[in-house]
């Protein structure tokens, strides 16, 4: 049995939920698994993992040694969602002073012990495998699982969402209707999920980077501007969601 | 004083923490719980936020109950900004927050709950107990899955929902299907897991003395701008800006949120003691079979109150799709020129209790100030007089830490959203 660990950062369980549903639905992997950490479900064990799977982004000290430690006792380590990934739309209080942040919040912000900056777990360990997604689709987690069962890891095909409206025949809401759809500066994965629901792709994957710079994310923007997207759609898909790869967008 | 700290709190979602204070004798003195989550400043990142982009960020605050944060923001909006959906499209919405009950309290009660009724460990424990109930357990989970993929596109972030409307509603064929699936394979399996948790006899039996607060409508509770809180009506703006107390421990951070200096509780139970005669007829007549037609004297008896509503919204949802024609409503987005700021609030029925939420937003529509109090929250100051009043004085031990364990699991608080705890550092002395 490989034995495999999940493990909770600064995030939601949204991710978590998915891969468990994942694996409890398929007979297949729970012969092959055994959840030993996930405090979610009451199993605490602290021993080696072959397999852990990181959700969300590190906030503080106490995250970042925990996030090593498992790193230390793990021979595989895989970033699960968005947050992990690219640091989440917790990222969106990035530039801003984090003391003013904690203060319209908290009455004591002096007590709170977080960074200014939330971290991609790829800042901090090193990262075998990562899957995006807000959150991650199961079947992406049970691809993962199965593959890494007979020894591999999936291949990553960078795409857009555009690509997967193409492949599914869906109409383009942005040229056909003029609906402001992130879809071709958004990481493919959800299956083109927002154009099938008639609306524009708000960019909950992260930022679609290889290929772009900053000359044509400029373009870009400055074509969804006059479709009439709301400012804060953009500063949420660039900034929240794909935090990480829009800070590394070649000429930035 | 001495204190001596457990960690972590295991079976809730997220991540939570017990602390027991002692005295000199190691007699319990106090109990605090805590949410050791790191804070993302919601409230914050809503700031300066396009009024139509609320609901989708705000839904990443909880994995499990995100579509009670879309559909909460998205009818705060319309309220305050006098957005009018139609009924129709209403109930549409209504079904894919139904769904989203019925997949929370499945996973809450097969999963986190039942282990502590039956004395298992763990679920894996029950799954080799009871294999045949964990395989309904799953499929249920997996039969709520589909149901929310089906309208509202995933089962977390739901896309469909948004200001105004729905962006895509689903055939007439497309709902006939799914209903065929529902009432072949979903309601045999519903009532195999009823039977199983209403007949259980494991259930504590202890009267408790709860102040009960709930969302207040003509149905059972589900969402409304008016709380009731024992037999007192007020608005949700009232209650939670004005009478509610925030009240800050001393030298700590937690919030705790009382009425009058007094805890109160949110959640199944609140709905079901006061509103289950708005039940369906059906779920009334299958727990008046097992003699659960009554109020429920305490909190470890919210899986009964989990187990109706699942019922409950079972039947709603395929009277629902039965009926269902196909709709062609249009959402009205269009920014709402306003001269004025205006001030959105909502009070959602979330799987665990009242969301409250609340948006100021300029005349732009841009958000300019936000407030959320969410059910676990509100839970947590009962939490700790439950806990601490079976507890109390008792020589500190491995049953003691028990039951305040149970205590917290049979609040299923969903820590990941209790956006106003926040981690608390104690040193062992």
């Amino acid at each position: 049995m490989l034995r495999v660990a999940f493990l909770k950062l600064t995030s939601c369980s949204g991710c978590l939920n998915q891969a468990l549903v994942a694996l409890l639905a398929s007979e297949d992997l729970l012969s092959k698994y055994e959840v030993v950490y996930f405090t979610e479900l009451g199993t605490i064990s602290s021993d080696n993992y072959d397999l852990v799977l990181v959700e969300g982004s590190v906030s503080n000290t106490k995250q970042e040694r925990e996030l090593e430690e498992f790193r230390a006792r793990s021979k595989t380590l895989v970033a699960l969602g968005t947050c992990a990934v690219q640091g989440g739309v917790q990222s969106l209080r990035i530039g801003e002073d984090i003391e003013e942040v904690k203060k319209t919040v908290y009455p004591f912000p002096e007590k709170i012990d977080v960074y200014s900056e939330p971290k991609p777990v790829s800042d901090i360990v090193k990262v075998d495998f990562f899957i995006q997604g807000c959150p991650v689709k199961g079947e992406a987690v049970v691809n993962l699982l199965r593959k890494y069962a007979i020894g591999g890891l999936p291949l990553i095909l960078p795409e857009s969402v555009c690509s997967e409206c193409k492949r599914k025949g869906l109409t383009c809401v942005m040229v056909s209707q003029g609906i402001p759809c992130m879809g071709p500066i958004t990481v493919s994965g959800c299956g083109a999920l927002c154009p099938s629901f008639q609306r524009g792709c708000y960019g909950c994957y992260g930022l679609r980077t290889w290929d772009i710079n900053v000359f044509k994310l400029e373009k870009f923007i400055d074509k969804v501007n006059k479709l009439g997207a709301p400012g804060s759609m953009i500063q949420t898909a660039l900034r929240g969601y794909g935090y990480k790869s829009f800070k590394y967008v070649k000429g930035r | 004083m001495d204190q001596a700290k457990i960690e972590p709190l295991i079976r809730v979602e997220g991540e939570g923490e017990i602390t027991v204070i002692v005295n000199g004798e190691n007699r319990v003195r106090g109990v605090e719980y805590y949410i050791t989550e790191a804070p993302r400043f919601f409230e914050y990142i809503v700031r300066n936020k396009h009024y139509t982009t609320v609901p989708d960020l705000v839904s990443r605050i909880c994995g499990l109950c995100g579509s009670s944060y879309i559909l909460g923001a998205a009818k705060a909006i319309e309220t305050g900004l006098g957005l009018s959906v139609p009924p129709e499209v209403e109930q549409y919405r209504a079904v894919v927050h139904l769904a989203e009950r019925i997949k929370s309290h499945v996973i809450h009660v097969g999963l986190l709950n039942l282990p502590d009724l039956i004395g298992a460990r763990t679920f894996m424990d029950l799954a080799k107990r009871n294999p045949e109930l964990f395989k309904a357990i799953i499929e249920l989970v997996k039969l709520s899955e589909l149901l929310m993929k089906s309208i509202g596109g995933r089962i977390h972030n739901v896309v469909s929902i948004q200001v105004g409307g729905v962006t895509k509603f689903i055939s007439r064929e497309e709902a006939l299907k799914l209903n065929k699936i529902m009432r072949k394979t979903l309601t045999p399996l519903l009532a195999k897991f009823a039977d199983f948790v209403l007949s259980l006899e494991t259930y504590p039996g202890e009267k408790q003395d709860l102040i009960l607060c709930s969302v207040y409508e003509d149905e059972y509770p589900h969402m409304s701008t008016m709380i009731e809180c024992n037999d007192m009506r007020i608005n949700a703006y009232e209650f939670y800006e004005k009478t509610v107390e925030v009240l800050q421990r001393e030298n700590k951070t937690a919030l705790l949120y009382k009425i009058s200096g007094k805890p109160y509780v949110v959640g199944p139970i609140a709905r079901f003691n006061k509103h289950m005669d708005k039940l369906k007829p059906e779920t009334i007549d299958l727990l008046k079979q097992y003699g659960w037609y009554r109020k429920l004297d305490n909190v470890f008896q919210g899986a009964i109150a989990r187990v109706a509503e699942t019922h409950d919204a079972v039947i709603k949802i395929t009277d629902f799709l039965e009926g269902y024609e196909a709709m062609s409503y249009i959402s009205k987005t269009e920014p709402i020129k306003k001269s004025e700021t205006s001030t959105c609030v909502y009070a959602i029925e979330a799987p665990r209790g009242i969301l409250y939420h609340r948006y100021t937003v300029d005349e732009q529509g841009l958000v300019i100030d936000a407030n959320l109090v969410t059910p676990t929250a509100q839970n947590i100051a009962a939490m700790e007089e439950i806990g601490l009043s079976r507890v109390l004085n008792s020589v500190l031990g491995e049953d003691i830490i028990e039951t305040l364990r149970r205590v917290a699991v049979a609040f299923d608080p969903c820590i990941s959203c209790s956006v106003h705890s926040m981690p608390v550092k104690i040193v062992k002395n």
